[in-house]
């Protein structure tokens, strides 16, 4: 087995990991905290989105990489929409753990299918947003 | 516990990450400097000379057996970089989600000293 394939395997065990992690931890928040936390999560992305271009534009700017350097800018530019999410998500949670003190209550089954739904969403988006990793690791192998 | 279980989680796939991208075993097999050496060649015999044996083919070199920053055929280093720092980037997120995770069973430590009193 090649590195190329490794890396592959070891992208979905860690994908696995992250589902039952989201789930083990995040499941008993009940319906309400998990909207919140899937909403934060949305609303990081986008923000990052936002400003991830002009970012990545100075970015590049400063680095200067070479023409045949596309491996180089990739990765660049998904380091750097990964730190513009963690900082906005980071400080969307932190205002929200500060805000909203309550818990909203549901029916019992509509709160356990509401959680399971949301975490289920989180970690779909999760992995939507890894994508990129998959794609380089599928077509980036010579021959 | 949760920074402990992560960040040996995080070890963990790191190693898995340089151990298998190296191409594993077989790398070490492949690298020179590990090869077993090979038996002294017999001195040559006077007499009839042997036919000839055609040359075998070289073989063709396995890409992802090479170890992992190379300069050549291997796998490039940004890939390697690129799926390390995804992790680690991935894991921070992870402990974001579940720092806040079950926020209002938690007793302030106010209530804890009152109890205590």
């Amino acid at each position: 087995m090649d590195g190329w394939t490794t890396l592959r395997y070891i992208y979905f065990a860690g994908l696995v990991f992250n589902a039952l992690w989201i789930i083990g931890t995040n499941l008993k928040e009940g319906l309400w905290g998990n909207v919140l936390l899937f909403f934060n999560w949305c609303i990081a992305c986008a923000g990052a989105f936002a400003v991830w271009l002009p970012t990545l534009k100075l970015t590049l700017n400063a680095l200067r990489p070479k023409p045949d350097d596309q491996l180089l800018i990739v990765a660049v530019a998904m380091g750097l929409f990964w730190i513009l999410f963690l900082a906005l998500f980071a400080g969307m949670r932190s205002a929200t753990d500060g805000l909203s003190r309550v818990k909203v209550a549901f029916h019992p089954v509509i709160d356990t299918i509401g959680s399971l739904a949301f975490c289920g969403l989180l970690f779909a988006g999760i992995g939507v947003a890894s994508l990129p990793v998959l794609v380089v690791l599928a077509l980036g192998k010579p021959g | 516990m949760f920074r402990s279980h992560s960040f040996r989680a995080v070890q963990y796939l790191a190693c898995l990450f340089a151990v298998f991208s190296a191409g594993g075993p077989s790398a070490l097999a492949q690298d020179p400097a590990t090869m077993p050496m090979p038996p002294q060649a017999a001195m040559p015999m006077p007499g009839p000379a042997a036919p000839a044996q055609p040359a075998a083919p070289a073989a063709a070199p396995d890409p992802g057996a090479s170890w992992l920053i190379s300069s050549g055929g291997g796998m490039p280093w940004q890939v390697g970089a690129m799926f390390t720092g995804f992790w680690v980037l991935t894991a921070a997120e992870i402990a974001i989600i579940s720092k806040s995770a079950n926020r209002l069973d938690k007793p302030k430590k106010k209530d804890n000293d009152l109890q205590a009193d």
